[in-house]
């Protein structure tokens, strides 16, 4: 199923992030964006699921190859700025492996044969749904005897093990929860990925810092130090999702998915140096965090808005970059991810049950409740906001001279994911102390693994300044810096 | 500011930067050791049987849910008892149509009768529209225990 869906999405996502070893994890979830896509064509419009998939892989497919016979230079492999090192491949090879033995093993958890809750009410319904082609989906969509079932949920998870039921043959839950689970590898995999990358751009950072003359005096290991950092920490944090989502990273929840995915559209889209490719990294990300669920398309729209915030205010005017260009990509962005839900109001989709009961209690006490409950899930926010605090006075300008975003973005991009859902359970209905108990674990993955990955970064800028000083008295501070810092 | 100065800071961010490979590779790995506790922990055998007996208790549920209704037919699932009604519910809504308006329709009920032929001590009843009262067969699974709480 995997392979299938990467086959779908390996164009696609080729000709966004270039040929770079991150397209690995992130070629699947491009088929299943396709997935998503052809299950919203199919609900909307008409036709089956499989026709629609078809129809759009090889439409995709097609537009890509026209475009690279056209404009040679849009091409993947002139699609990387500079060729990557040995120390690159090296580092990238070994990341990978790792991140794949840490993601693997985590799933280990799929032993077990559980088909969570809303796997059942929710994932796994639209996806018996979706298989059934347009007239039962869109009955479904509108039938209101059953408001748990959150049928106007985006259409990913659904509509992906949909697909993998009619490729496979295989129609039981527990297959489309381990469709699910590797989804979730592939995500926590790709989010981890920016990692890599930030520690080996701050490696090469570190050897034009040092100059030629850095081997002679400290040693060939001295850009080294911030890529195995990146590397290692890449690994360690793919172990840190799977433990943050616990029993719903391999029960068929879709949590973790658009967590990790909006997670890592904030790595490469707000911190990595805004390069296209990056950028497509994080289009593909976004386009996963969006279609997966609610929290993950106005989440992704918060990010969308920051990306071209961070975009028009380094684009120097008058020169390559116009301040308008991010924006109108950043307003084509928001669109798009808003076209599901004006699809599900078109197609007078049945209102979501947030949870059972009237709604009680007033504003004041609902948002000390729901602080209370999320805050219960969020102590990785105790060591990340010190650190972040403290690296950004003392490193800030480091950070800056090596091309990466300012933390500041990444944590407008997490306060606005855990805002947006503080705002929800206060002026929401339902009783919300069950509401609370619920949920508040799950809806708070972006939070926590977007502080994690905060921790991540500012140990490989650590590193890498700690890197760019040693053996230096008197020679002055490093000036390398790579283009396009915000 | 004076080399002395200059000094004293950059011996500060050095230690900053030590400090923070330092915190963050710490911190990482007491997460990722939690982690691989967590996963560790849900691949137990004795989670294995207890989400093994919950996929039966589900398959059993369908398989008598199946013998009463035909795909695509439009039912009633009581809610009387709001836990077997969702319980139920997560059954039918796959392959039946549930409905809100209550006329016309079968209602659906799970009912708690020990013995043979149940599924863990409950089994599906179906009452008709003209009155008639059907019970599921085909699915029965014998046993006191019972399937997993579920995480929510």
């Amino acid at each position: 199923m995997v392979i299938v869906l990467a086959a779908a999405g390996a164009l696609p996502v080729l000709a966004l992030v270039g040929f770079r070893l991150v397209a690995v994890p992130l070629v699947p979830l491009g088929g299943s964006v396709l997935a998503a896509v052809a299950t919203a064509g199919s609900v909307a419009v008409g036709g089956t699921l499989e026709g629609w998939f078809v129809a759009l892989a090889l439409g995709a497919t097609t537009v890509v190859v026209a475009l690279w016979l056209l404009r040679p230079s849009r091409r993947p492999h002139r699609r990387n700025p500079e060729t990557p090192s040995v120390l690159d491949r090296l580092t990238g090879l070994v990341a990978l492996i790792g991140m794949t033995v840490a993601a693997g093993w985590s799933l280990i958890a799929l032993r077990t044969p559980s088909v969570g809750f809303d796997a059942r009410t929710i994932w796994m319904l639209h996806g018996r749904w979706y298989e059934q082609g347009h007239a039962v989906s869109l009955a479904a969509l509108r039938n209101t005897a059953l408001p748990f079932a959150h049928a106007g949920y985006p259409p990913l998870v659904g509509g992906t093990v949909a697909l993998s039921w009619v490729i496979t043959g295989n129609h039981t839950d527990r297959f489309g929860v381990v469709v699910v689970a590797l989804l979730n590898a592939c995500a926590a995999m790709a989010a981890a990925w920016m990692l890599v990358d930030l520690g080996r751009r701050a490696g090469r950072w570190v050897a034009d810092a040092r100059g030629p003359d850095a081997s002679a005096t400290v040693g060939l290991g001295v850009g080294t130090v911030p890529c195995v950092v990146g590397a290692g920490s890449a690994v360690l944090l793919v172990l840190v999702a799977f433990g943050v989502a616990g029993p719903f990273a391999t029960n068929g929840y879709a949590d973790m998915l658009w967590a990790t995915s909006a997670v890592g559209a904030v790595g490469f889209g707000l911190v990595l140096s805004g390069r296209r490719t990056d950028l497509g990294a994080a289009v593909v990300l976004l386009a996963v965090a969006g279609l997966t669920k609610d929290e993950g398309y106005v989440t992704s729209m918060a990010i969308v808005a920051l990306v071209a915030l961070r975009g028009a205010v380094s684009s120097p005017v008058g020169e390559t970059g116009r301040w308008w260009r991010p924006m109108a990509a950043g307003a084509a962005g928001v669109i798009g991810l808003g076209l599901w839900p004006l699809v599900t109001r078109v197609l007078h989709a049945a209102p979501n049950a947030a949870a059972p009961g009237p709604r009680d209690g007033n504003d004041v006490s609902r948002l000390h409740d729901s602080v209370v409950s999320m805050a219960a899930h969020l102590h990785i926010l105790l060591l990340a906001a010190p650190v972040a605090l403290v690296a950004m006075i003392v490193l800030g300008r480091a950070r800056r001279a090596m091309g990466f975003g300012s933390d500041a973005w990444t944590w407008a991009a997490l306060l606005a994911g855990l805002g947006f859902i503080l705002v929800v359970y206060v002026t929401g209905p339902a009783n919300i102390e069950l509401w609370l108990l619920t949920s508040t674990h799950r809806t708070t993955f972006y939070g926590a693994l977007l502080a994690w990955w905060v921790v991540g970064i500012w140990a490989v800028i650590g590193s890498a300044h700690g890197a760019s000083q040693r053996g230096v008295r008197r020679r002055g501070r490093p000036t390398g810096t790579l283009p396009r810092s915000a | 500011m004076t080399r002395h100065g200059r000094a004293r800071v950059s011996v500060v961010t050095r230690v900053v930067a030590a400090g923070l490979v330092g915190v963050g590779l710490a911190g990482l790995a007491v997460g990722a050791v939690r982690g691989v506790r967590a996963t560790a922990a849900r691949a137990d055998p004795a989670e294995v049987s207890a989400w093994r007996l919950d996929l039966a208790y589900y398959d059993c549920l369908s398989a008598q849910a199946h013998s009463l209704l035909y795909r695509g037919e439009t039912v009633d699932v009581s809610m009387a008892d709001p836990g077997s009604g969702v319980t139920l519910a997560k059954v039918v809504a796959p392959f039946a149509v549930i409905s809100d308006r209550r006329s016309g329709h079968v209602v659906l009920t799970l009912v708690a009768r020990p013995g043979p032929g149940s599924c863990l001590g409950s089994v599906v009843v179906a009452h008709d529209p003209t009155g008639g009262v059907r019970t599921g067969g085909d699915g029965s699974l014998g046993g006191r225990r019972s399937p997993p709480a579920t995480p929510l």
